[in-house]
This record gives structure tokens, sequence and C-alpha cells, in this order.
């Protein structure tokens, strides 16, 4: 897959939203979907469980219409938080353009955070990326909650990479599409210093999930 | 038909170009520059108020100035059409469309409104082929893309799919602020600093939104009598910036579009291989060496030198095809786009030039000057009578018709007077006039330089084949083989065949039997050794021989039974001497008495086969032998 097609005039991303099961990564997608008028969305895939969990991943692609001549184009994923489900996670990985995390503010999730950001960063230096390269955005999630972690100390435990990071309650919406936007520009200004040098294919850009 | 006037607002000039909306006002300057010629039709689609109307206006008035007799049409969709189902009603459809086949520039905005009109659709095809037929250009604007208009009939879609389809997206920042200003300038007026930039903060829908923001402010201005600052501009517009934030998608789409721009335009070198293929995709040439540079990556530095050797290469094709258009319009090369639109093929593209060269060069006329009046053969000779009877009856009576006799006899003669009377019947130049050799080695240039099939194809359309010494061929396989297909495709179309030889075409070695029995199956006759001076041909002064210069022709005169004096006169003409050409033709004054010519030196020295013309050293030679 290329990001930019130039001679099909395509600009095409992929924003695959990480994180531990149940932190609300399905729920970011399903709010962006049901904000996007018709036309603009394609068909939003779910492979859940009988318990609602995701299975392998859901997908939901996005059609900005034509920037500047470009006909852009988002593809957002998640990936299924179940630490068992970690081969599907690399696959799902693979490709990817940015990444969101989305961390659980509730206490008692603050481990499974911690580990599956550490799986987050095994699995993109396995799949060859460069970690401090790709743009990522921590979302901490579910503010709406009553006695979440404080902001604060979520970033001293989360986002020693000094990231950039924003709160969301991703049931009502709040911050979804600010996320959207933080990660969308990271990506697209991360594309934007790699052509100021002459192109050469990405490292494994395969045409995964 | 009463088409709507251009506004005279709306000119490329007024037009605020942005990253948005760069690669459509390209696209229709290229338009307005030459109608028909490039991306036909253009079609241009953007919600509403981003400056559809205001870009195809600019090209009618841009192709007004730049071709005054153009004839321009400017329309909307509901109008145009109205104006056809009109014209039906009043029976005098024909009339509306002889009108309309006389539109150099059709531009129709609204398209969109085409929805499910089936019988409207209809027209529209009609009238679009009209003016498409005559090299007529479409310019369409619409809120959507073709595909997205519902129940579009599909030969409609086609044809708006056919050219060039491009959007325009809502502006960027700095296009806003850029417009803003622009369009306060044009009215007169003034902004206070930073005022420009706080309207085109506001989130509005569109340019034209963003207009009637800027007139709010004009008007405070004006009816206050004082300059509105920056800080003021929120309030002035009231509700007219609120509410949208609302929509956050909307709000995320804007944002992001600015950052698009950014990329897109940061990637100069790829926006220009982007831009070039873009260009030349819509002039229909294959642009693979392009998308090749744009994948792999190539440096500023490069670009320029990619580029160019492409354009370069396109040029040459376009030679290439209006050579071979001059040389043969129906010239089936012309329909191989695959290689006359594909640079990266620019080697077979010559190969199919040189082929059509190969084709259409000229076939060997007969020698000049022979005719059957002057031949001193007897008339009476069956040879000769045979010969006239073929050229009465070409292709009827005998055919092929073979005549054998010594070299020296006449019977070159008599086959170049038999080629001068077919060529006054047959359209010019399609009277073949070889020698063998000639004729064999010919066919060996042409595989030397792989146009054998050119070479086949000029013989082919020869009403007429003449050749002589046919003993030359004795020995040869492909040539052999090429005259056999010869004679069998001219004979079916009836063309007339002769041939000549020193001898019967049983006693001839090294020949085909194949070639043989068709060189025996029309008519072989002999024409016997001379006796006397009843045996020859006497030559007046051609045409030809105004030309004849070279120190060989001049003195040089045909003799009594001369055969050899055609056949040379051939072969020089074959190697392009001119002296050799016109030797046949040039002796005006011994026939200018009417008499026979007698027999005159022997112009052996005019046979390149045994002349050495090219003496090496010439200079250390004559000394030798001056000592």
């Amino acid at each position: 897959m290329s990001l930019v097609n130039y001679s099909a005039r395509e600009i095409t991303c992929k924003i695959v939203y990480y994180g531990p099961g149940r932190s609300g990564k399905t729920t970011n997608l399903q709010y962006v979907h049901s904000r996007v008028p018709e036309g603009r969305k394609g068909q939003m895939v779910s492979l859940a469980t009988e318990t609602d969990r995701t299975l392998f991943f859901d997908y939901l692609p996005l059609d900005l219409g034509s920037i500047s001549g470009f006909r852009t184009r988002l593809q957002l994923y998640t990936v299924p938080g179940q630490v068992y489900y970690n081969a599907t996670r690399k696959l799902v990985l693979r490709g990817a353009d940015g990444v969101v995390f989305v961390a659980d503010s509730q206490r008692e999730q603050m481990e499974e955070n911690l580990e599956s950001l550490r799986n987050l960063q095994e699995n993109l230096l396995e799949e060859g990326y460069d970690i401090r390269e790709m743009p990522i955005v921590l979302q901490y999630n579910k503010r709406d909650l009553p006695g979440v972690v404080p902001v604060e100390e979520m970033e001293d435990l989360l986002n020693f990479r000094g990231l950039p990071s924003c709160t969301a309650s991703a049931v009502t919406g709040e911050g979804v599409f600010d996320t959207l936007r933080q990660i969308s520009e990271l990506v697209l200004k991360s594309l934007s210093r790699k052509f100021q040098q002459p192109i050469s294919p990405p490292p494994h850009r395969t045409s995964g999930p | 038909m009463s088409p709507l006037e251009l506004d005279p607002r709306f000119t490329f000039d007024t037009f605020v170009v942005g990253a948005a909306n760069r690669l459509a006002t390209a696209a229709a300057r290229r338009v307005a520059d030459a109608p028909g010629e490039t991306y036909n039709p253009l079609f241009i689609y953007s919600a509403s108020g981003l400056g559809k109307t205001h870009l195809v206006t600019a090209i009618g008035h841009h192709a007004r100035r730049v071709t005054p007799e153009l004839h321009v049409v400017y329309d909307t969709l509901e109008q145009f059409m109205g104006d056809i189902m009109a014209a039906i009603e009043a029976g005098e459809r024909d009339a509306f469309r002889s009108r309309v086949g006389d539109v150099g520039l059709l531009i129709l905005d609204d398209v969109q409104f085409l929805a499910g009109q089936h019988r409207t659709q209809e027209e529209l095809i009609r009238v679009w082929d009209a003016i498409t037929a005559r090299g007529g250009q479409v310019v369409l604007t619409s809120d959507r893309p073709p595909h997205e208009i519902d129940a579009l009939d599909e030969r409609l879609l086609s044809r708006f799919s056919g050219g060039l389809i491009v959007d325009i997206g809502a502006p960027d920042y700095e296009t806003r602020v850029a417009i803003v200003r622009r369009k306060a300038e044009e009215r007169g007026h003034s902004l206070e600093p930073g005022v420009a930039e706080a309207l085109a903060r506001i989130a509005f829908g569109n340019v034209r939104e963003l207009m009637g923001g800027l007139n709010r402010v004009l008007a405070v201005q004006e009816l206050e009598g004082r300059g509105v600052t920056a800080d003021e501009v929120p309030a002035i517009l009231g509700q007219a910036g609120a509410g949208r934030e609302d929509d956050e998608f909307e709000s995320f789409l804007k944002e992001i579009s600015s950052t698009v721009s950014e990329l897109v335009e940061a990637t100069a070198v790829e926006r220009r291989l982007a831009d070039a293929i873009l260009r030349w995709e819509g002039e229909g040439y294959r642009t693979r060496r392009l998308e090749t540079a744009l994948q792999s990556g190539v440096g500023q530095d490069e670009v320029e030198g990619v580029i160019r050797g492409f354009e370069a290469d396109v040029e040459r094709l376009r030679e290439i095809a209006g050579e071979i258009s001059a040389l043969e319009p129906d010239a089936p090369e012309l329909v191989r786009r695959d290689v006359l639109r594909d640079p990266d093929r620019l080697a077979e593209a010559e190969a199919l030039l040189g082929e059509v060269r190969e084709r259409t060069r000229p076939l060997p006329p007969p020698p000049e000057g022979f005719t059957f009046e002057r031949l001193s053969l007897s008339p009476d000779l069956f040879a000769v009578r045979a010969a006239m009877a073929a050229a009465e009856q070409p292709g009827v009576r005998y055919n092929p018709l073979y005549v054998y006799g010594p070299e020296r006899e006449g019977r070159s003669a008599l086959l170049a007077a038999l080629g001068e009377m077919l060529q006054r019947s047959a359209p010019e130049g399609t009277v073949a006039y070889v020698q063998g050799a000639e004729f064999a080695a010919e066919l060996i240039q042409a595989l030397e330089r792989n146009r054998v099939d050119g070479w086949r194809a000029r013989y082919r359309r020869a009403r007429a084949l003449i050749l002589d010494d046919v003993d030359a061929l004795a020995g040869t396989e492909r040539a052999q083989d090429e005259l056999f297909h010869l004679f069998e495709a001219l004979h079916r179309t009836g063309a007339q065949l002769a041939f000549g030889a020193s001898r019967p075409p049983q006693e001839l070695e090294g020949l085909e039997e194949r070639l043989r029995t068709r060189l025996e199956s029309g008519l072989v006759v002999e024409l016997p050794a001379a006796t006397g001076e009843d045996a020859g041909l006497h030559v007046e002064a051609a045409a030809a021989s105004a030309g004849a210069e070279g120190a060989g022709a001049e003195g040089a005169t045909m003799s009594a039974g001369d055969g050899v004096g055609a056949g040379e006169a051939a072969e020089a003409r074959g190697q392009g001497d001119e002296a050799g050409a016109t030797a046949a033709g040039a002796r005006a004054e011994d026939s200018e008495a009417g008499a026979v010519v007698p027999a005159g030196p022997d112009p052996w020295f005019l046979n390149r086969e045994k002349v050495l013309w090219d003496w090496p050293y010439i200079e250390e030679r004559l000394v030798e032998d001056w000592e």
C-alpha cells in the first residue's frame, strides 16, 4: 500500500487504535462512525465475540473527499485487546501509519494499560518500526467515570516518551474527534517530513488488514 | 437559443488560486488556451460556493480572447435543456441542432440536475456528439462527481468521464485570507490589520458565505465611517460563524484539509511529476516512465531531466504520427496507439514509420523515352505485337508476358515501352519496372533494415510489374520466394505482369519450379536476335535528357538492339545516379532526323557492375602510371 499515490492522486492513512481490552477502542470508532455523514464512510466491519469483545479487529474506512486534488482516505482499525490475540494485533499493526493508544483511566486498569503499552512497543519493534518515528497519540479514556486517575498521574505512568495526549469519554464522544485530529495531523506531518527527501519505499509496507 | 452572458467579473485574473483549486485552475487554463485539444470534457465539481462558476466563466472569457471566432455558449443545464425542449415542441429540433453544431465551447453549469431526466439526457447526448464531432470543447460543472449523479445514462457517464474530472476543495486558511484581501481591494476598501485573518479563521461553509461575512464588515465600515478592528469581527458577524462548530466531522475535516494541503504542497518533486503525469495522461500518452520515477523516487536535480526526456520523446512520437499520416492518411499503423502514444516504445514507433516510408516509396518507374512508336524493332515482330496487345488490355490478354532473347537485342527497350504504355492508363506511380538484380538487392536491403513488410507492401500496390533480367534471380532463395508471392498477389488483383530474360523459363537454371511454371503460365515469346538495322530501337530525347549531365550520358547513344542501356538506366536510377538514369534518353540530335539510330559507341562504361567507379588512392595510381 502506498500512502501517497501521486499517479492516482490518493492519500491513504492507516490508523490503529491500540490498548488493553475494554479500554474503549471500538467505542471510539463507533462514535466516529455515528458522526460521519453517509457517503463519507464505508461500512464499519466489526468482528466481535458473543460478549461483544473484539475478536479480530474493527475496520472503519473514512473518505475525507478531495483535498488539494488528492482523494484522502483514512482507514481506522482497532486491535483485540485481550492478551491472547497478540498474533492478530501484530497483523493489524502491519502497515500502520499511526497509532492511538487508548488507555483506561480507571485505577484498577493501570497495570493493564502498562502491559498493553509494553506490548505495543514490542510489536512495533518486531514489525520493524522505529518507535521514535511512529506517530502515536495517547488517549486517556473514560474520563466520565468517577474516581479516575488524574491526568498528571497517568502522564507520569504512561507517557514517559512525552507523546501528545488527550482526554476522552468515547461513550459521550468527548475528545474522540480531537484524538482523531491529533493523530491524523501527526501522520500527515510525518509523511510531509519523509517527502522532503527522495522517496524510498517504507519498510514493511505490505497489504495487511 | 438564448444563452447566458458571461459575468465580466469572473476572469482568471480575479480568481484566487490556492492548494484546493490549483489543479482545477491549471486544467481550466489549459482548456481555455486550446479548446477541444486537451481535456474534453472538463468536468469540475465541488460543493456550492467554492468557485466553479467563476472558473468556467473565466474559461469562456479567456477562450474568446485567445480565439475570437470561437462560438462560446455558457448556460445552466436547466436553461439549456429548456431551450432544447422548446425547440422540439416548436418542431425546430433540427434547426436547433444545426445551431448547436457551430458551438466551439459549450459550458454547462449545474449538470447534477440531469439526475433521473431520461429524455433530457437523451437530447444532451445528441447535442454533445454534434459538438464534439466538430472538435468542440465541453465544460461541465456539478456539485458531485459524475458517478454520483443519480440515474445517469451510461453513455453520458462514459462521456463525462472521458476527459478530466477535477474537484475544487474548500480553501485553506491562507487562501481564505488572500480571497478576503483581494475582494476588499476590488471593492476599493481597506481592512484594518488582522481583519482578513479574523474573517478567515471563522468556519464559514464556503467562499460565498465568507464573502457575506466580508460584506457585513465592509457595511459597518461604510455606515459608521470607521475601520473595523480584528477583535470586533466575531461580534459583527454574530451568528454567522457560530453553530457550525457543532458539526464535529466538518470541523475535523477543515482542520485536516490544511494539513493535507501542506503535505501536498511540500512535496514539490512529486507534485511536478504528478502534474506531468496528469497532463500527458490527459493527452492520451502512456506515462509509465514518469510513474516509475514517482514510485522509485527521483531527486530534485533529476526530475526536470526525466520530464524533459519524456516530453522530447512525446514530441518525436507526434512527429512520427504526423509523418505517417502525411504519407498515408489511412495507414493501419495510425491505430497503433499502444505504440504511437507510448514514449517508452519510441523505437517501435520509429520502426512503424520506417515500414510506412518503405511502403509508400515510389515504385521504380519505367525508364523515360521508350515508346512503341520509337522502337526500331519491327512492329510485325510477334514479341512486339504481344507486348502492344498486353499494353492495350492490361492483365487480360497475356498475363504474364514473358519475353526472352539475347541481352542486347532490344528486350529491355521493348519492356520499357510496354511499361510506358501501361503507365499512361494506370494511376501515377503504380507501374513498377525493375531489373532482377535490382529486385534482389532491394530485398537484401529491406532485410538488413528489418523493413521487409514495407518493401513487400510497396510492390503489392503495383498495377503492373515488369521485371527484366530474370536470369539474375537464378540461385537466389528469398528473392524467388518473394517474387513468387508477389506474382500470386498481383495476378489475383489483375495486375499486368511482364518478364524479360535471356532464355525461356524452362532453360533458366537455378529457378524454383513453382516460379518457373508461373512464368510460363501466360505467353512466352521470343525476341529474336537482330538482323541488320531492323533489330533495335531508336530513342528520341525525352524530357529527362534535360538532366543529362554526367560524362557517361554525354555522347552516349542507344545502339540498335541495345537492351543493356535500359537495364543500366534502371540500375543507375536505383543507385540514384542521375547521369546513368538519363543516359537512355539523352540522344536528341540523332532522333530528330527521324532516322534509325545508328549503332554508336557501346555505353559499356555505364555498367556499374563492370566498371570500378571509386578508385581508392587515385592520386597514387596516377603518379604511378605517369612514371
